[in-house]
């Protein structure tokens, strides 16, 4: 079954989406099977692929900014609920 | 469609279009939408079916004279003439005094006026130059960007396919690194312009070494900031029951932002030396940009000799 799953998030912690971040994230998304998706809210939202480290330092994402992570694919709600709490706590492990 | 605001003119630096604000700030959220601009010319006598909503007007030294050897109602009048369509904004050039009916009325209808000291062939030069920076349909792709021998190569497929160490390769052998994984595509007048995005410039991503800076390592000559995307060299895993082209004859293309650009598919294996393939590729795309296609000269040739062949026969 292939479902899409979009959900909201902002970027809280003081750095944003830093290198070390980045990194963290892309190996989290890479751990999943389905396509993931950052998309930078507002008009002309800039898009990134979330397994690719370029892709995501492109976004420079910086605090305070408005996310929507998008999944598609067989564990597409796993992947979105993991990325988003990343995220969420500011990407802590 | 793209739109740019008035304030981005007053706002901008990098095309040195020299503006200043005369009258009308109330109006600098007002849309430009179109890459070109006009001048208002004949609308001043009355004919307006010409000027276009959305479209910058140039004032120059015909109109501001058609103006000063009016005078009164009749000044009055013709300046009303430009008020009656929706158009973003006026900009008088070469320094020239706007008359006060102008000023009036670009207040009153809260249309941005603006004044450069540069002639009229030379801000419109520029200023079609800011509209297509900012008004040019735009596309983010996956994959890296190269100059192979002058022809800009724009190497896709999926993710792990070996793009970037590809890239690296090419890189190695003296070809130059424009932009990886994110590309940003811009339409020009019928080609298409790649570059990457500001923060990633000049880096690639290699697995097991992180991060690379190709200007640093490999220097100046190794990276460009921006180039034309003339060749799509699609990277797939091989497969045996896929078809690819044995002959070149048929030529293969890539439509982006409405642009066709020639495209070979390139299937990979282990052992198969892709950056070599790719240089080949580059090579062929040059001759063939020259006029010169060797699977049809060589097509050609054949039938010449099968035509041959028939009537020898009989």
């Amino acid at each position: 079954m292939s479902a899409r799953i979009r959900r909201s998030v902002r970027v809280s912690n003081d750095l944003g989406l830093h290198l070390r971040a980045a990194g963290v994230l892309v190996q989290m998304a890479g751990g999943f099977a389905c396509e993931i998706t950052l998309e930078r809210d507002g008009a002309g939202g800039q898009r990134a692929n979330a397994k690719s480290i370029m892709s995501v330092l492109a976004l420079a994402a910086g605090r305070g900014t408005a996310l929507t992570v998008e999944a598609e694919g067989s564990d597409a709600e796993r992947a979105v609920e993991a990325l988003c709490a990343l995220i969420d706590r500011g990407f802590e492990s | 469609m793209n739109t740019v605001l008035a304030k981005a003119l007053r706002d901008d630096t990098d095309f040195k279009l020299e503006l200043e604000l005369v009258a009308g700030a109330a109006g600098l959220r007002r849309e430009i939408d179109h890459v070109r601009t006009q001048r208002p010319g004949l609308a001043l006598t009355g004919f307006t079916a010409s000027l276009q909503p959305g479209r910058m007007q140039v004032v120059g030294a015909t109109e501001i004279s058609y103006l000063a050897s009016l005078e009164g109602d009749a000044r009055r009048d013709a300046v009303d003439y430009l008020g009656s369509v929706n158009i973003p904004c006026l900009v008088v050039t070469s320094a020239l005094v706007p008359q006060a009916e102008l000023i009036a009325l670009c207040e009153r209808l809260e249309l941005p006026l603006f004044r450069t000291p540069l002639v009229t062939h030379i801000f419109t030069s520029r200023v079609h130059q800011f509209l297509d920076e900012h008004l040019s349909p735009e596309v983010s792709m996956h994959g890296v960007l190269l100059d192979v021998f002058g022809v800009g190569v724009l190497l896709t497929g999926p993710s792990g396919v070996g793009k970037s160490e590809c890239a690296l390769d090419l890189v190695l052998r003296g070809h130059r690194l424009v932009a990886d994984d994110v590309i940003q595509v811009k339409r020009r007048s019928g080609y298409l312009e790649g570059f990457s995005p500001q923060i990633t410039k000049h880096h690639m991503e290699v697995r097991g070494l992180g991060i690379i800076n190709a200007a640093d390592l490999f220097g100046a000559a190794s990276v460009r900031d921006r180039k034309r995307v003339e060749l799509v060299v699609e990277m797939a895993e091989w497969r045996n029951d896929d078809q690819y082209d044995r002959l070149g004859v048929d030529e293969l293309y890539e439509t982006i932002l409405e642009v066709g650009v020639a495209k070979v598919r390139l299937p990979i294996r282990p052992g198969r030396n892709v950056a070599s393939i790719v240089e080949v590729a580059a090579r062929n795309q040059l001759l063939k940009l020259r006029g010169h296609n060797a699977a049809v000269n060589f097509k050609e040739a054949l039938e010449k000799r099968l035509m041959r062949g028939t009537v020898e026969s009989e």
